[in-house]
């Protein structure tokens, strides 16, 4: 082995040392993507604080100003309804929404949604009632879990569902009755439904969840009074939806 | 065939014999190192203490006079007027400290140099550094240590810390130094408070400040807004400033600041907790206000400005009723928690029930944001970063009619 070829490797790797490792890159900076829109708002005056009493825990999280409270209010078309949910939580992020959602769905089997509303934050809901109490119980539930800023809120929901059972250009009108994450609860509920009820009962999938639909109505004024009597009959979460058919 | 493997061998072996480099114990800061024309700032570290231990890892001199001395560490004393030296009293009042590595003080390290020196039988330290490395342990300790994705934010923190300290040196000018390293003027915490992000986004915005018709504005900045910022002259009795107005802090999409805990709030009160807070707190506010208040009547906000902050509150008990102005009400109105914290802000909304005789039963406060509300909302900038905004778009929103200028050297 020549020497000259040892003091050459020597060199090599010393030379290498002494440059130093090779640094990690650097972390890129992430794109600012499309410019979003400039601040449009025409507010000259700060918006007025809610009142806090009977509705926000203690040490509340944010509650939007535009929020109400009041009885049953009449839908404002044929594709909307007001229902009761607990909001959960507020964000502008919808993957800080959507992971909140995930750990809501393991603590109860109302439906949890993830809605993002005309100011732009993501909100995330859990349950729909045609009534407060029932979700007040589920508010306090999810408080007791953690979720301290959760409360009762009245909120328009559309109520047009596009529906796969139904051929693509026509639409029905039926009263939902029941949501679950699984088919079997909703097959149960659909089987005691049979016996309150003379119109057809059916489960649908949608979205992930099992839907429970009374009756096919081609006119929503005629499936309101069938929704007015389930929910004498045991299901205050009755209300009307248009099935619009995507077959 | 036998050269190439001997070659090799050699090499591998020299590899593993030197071995990669350690990585420096410090984070390298030669991007941030003062560049010629760029003037050091000087940072009071501690105005009036009893000693101090000043250590480097490498190259510590200390000059005292024309006399330079080398050691891995110096015990620095006040004796009857001067500094004494590892217990040696020494004929200079002023010595000043070097390394080729941060210095220590009281094992707490900062880049640049420490002067120590006696004053009235106590030792002044101040660390003499460059801007931009002293903004690198100033601006996570001021918006925290954020990911990349948020960056744009931390780069106008470090425009507005940046500009903050332009625009004040010199104000301690009387201690000795130009800037207190802690919440007086900005929190500055040397190499322990330095983050990566940070320092790439002191990095990238080098020598920019915000001005007003040529002038480094005076940058207030404050944790939430809670929807819109405060005008100074409703937080203050200071005179308006066109570019610290009150704004909507909000686009199309939202509140810009809604994801802080602190973006709604509420507060509630019995009566003898009132009392309580009051009593210790009103006096310090109001000068003609007793140290026990008596019985509280009735307390409220009757007027509030367009940015939603109360011009004041008014409090009445059975001795007598008072006023405190602007954001003092924060400090007499403490949060009746552990601790008692001052309220959060003064964007609130005062609720007073009362029983059937007409006494006070309760008062709930409901609230908006954190901080005085002056300026840059950090949160607000945070939600602006995460919704794309560039640094000088969220700084021209906070600080309305602004430019981003870059210093001269030598401004």
């Amino acid at each position: 082995m020549r020497i000259s070829s040892l003091a050459t490797g020597c060199i090599v790797a010393i030379s290498f040392v002494a440059l130093g490792c090779p640094a990690p890159p650097p972390a890129t900076v992430p794109a600012a993507g499309d410019t979003q829109n400039n601040d449009t708002t025409a507010t000259t005056t700060a918006p007025e604080l809610p009142d806090p009493r009977g509705q926000l825990p203690r040490t509340a999280t944010p509650a939007p100003a535009e929020a109400t409270d009041g009885p049953d209010a009449e839908p404002a078309s044929e594709l909307e309804s007001a229902v009761y949910s607990v909001q959960v939580m507020s964000s502008s992020s919808r993957d800080a929404a959507e992971a909140a959602a995930r750990q809501v769905r393991s603590l109860t089997s109302q439906p949890v949604e993830v809605v993002q509303e005309s100011g732009g934050a993501w909100r995330v809901y859990a349950g729909r009632s045609g009534t407060r109490t029932p979700m007040d119980r589920l508010r306090d539930q999810l408080i007791s879990a953690g979720y301290s800023g959760a409360w009762t809120k009245q909120r328009v929901v559309e109520t047009s569902v596009r529906d796969n059972t139904i051929p693509t250009g026509e639409s029905v009108y039926s009263v939902q009755i029941f949501v679950s994450s699984t088919p079997e609860n909703a097959r149960r509920v659909a089987a005691e439904a049979r016996s309150v009820t003379r119109l057809p009962v059916e489960v649908v999938e949608m979205d992930g969840y099992w839907k429970v639909f009374v009756g096919r109505s081609p006119t929503r004024s005629a499936i309101d009074a069938e929704r007015d009597a389930l929910r004498q009959r045991g299901y205050p979460d009755a209300w009307t939806y248009r099935r619009q058919g995507t077959r | 065939m036998r050269e190439r493997f001997g070659f090799i061998a050699s090499a591998l072996a020299a590899f593993l014999f030197v071995g990669c480099p350690a990585p420096p114990r410090y984070a390298p800061t030669s991007r941030l190192a003062p560049r010629p024309g760029e003037l050091p700032v000087r940072i009071g570290l501690a105005e009036a203490t009893g000693s101090v231990r000043i250590e480097a890892d490498q190259g510590l001199r200390l000059v005292a006079g024309e006399t330079v001395r080398l050691a891995p560490s110096f015990a620095l004393s006040p004796s009857r007027g001067h500094i004494a030296v590892n217990g040696a009293r020494t004929p200079h009042k002023r010595v000043t400290c070097f390394a080729s590595t941060p210095l220590s003080c009281n094992g707490v390290p900062y880049r640049g140099q420490l002067e120590v020196s006696a004053v009235e039988g106590a030792l002044r330290v101040v660390n003499i550094v460059g801007l931009e490395e002293y903004l690198a342990g100033v601006v996570p300790a001021e918006i925290g240590r954020l990911s990349t994705r948020e960056i744009e934010a931390v780069k106008a923190q470090a425009i507005a810390a940046r500009t903050y300290t332009v625009a004040n040196r010199g104000r301690r000018r009387a201690q000795g130094f130009d800037l207190y390293a802690d919440v007086r003027d900005q929190v500055y915490m040397g190499v322990r408070g330095e983050h990566t992000v940070a320092t790439r986004a002191i990095e990238q915005t080098r020598g920019q400040i915000v001005t007003y018709r040529g002038e480094p504005i005076q940058a207030f900045f404050h944790s939430t807004c809670g929807g819109f910022t405060a005008s100074i002259e409703d937080v203050w009795n200071a005179d308006p400033l066109p570019y610290l107005k009150g704004v909507p802090d909000r686009d199309s999409h939202g509140f810009h600041c809604e994801t802080s805990r602190h973006f709604r709030w509420s507060e509630e009160y019995s009566p003898g907790v009132l009392r309580t807070i009051l009593s210790e707190n009103l006096f310090r506010e109001v000068p003609n206000a007793p140290r026990k208040i008596g019985t509280v009547r009735k307390i409220e906000a009757p007027e509030r400005s367009s940015s939603g902050r109360v011009r004041y509150l008014k409090v009445e008990t059975n001795r007598g009723h008072w006023r405190v102005s602007k954001d003092r009400i924060r400090w007499a109105l403490r949060r009746p928690v552990d601790g008692n914290p001052i309220l959060r802000s003064t964007y609130i909304r005062i609720f007073s029930e009362y029983d059937a005789h007409g006494s006070l039963q309760r008062v709930v406060i409901s609230g908006a944001g954190n901080g005085h509300g002056v300026g840059m909302c950090q949160w607000g900038a945070i939600g602006m970063a995460r919704k794309g905004y560039p640094a000088e778009q969220i700084l021209k929103h906070y600080y309305r009619g602004v430019t981003i200028t870059s210093m001269r050297m030598a401004d």
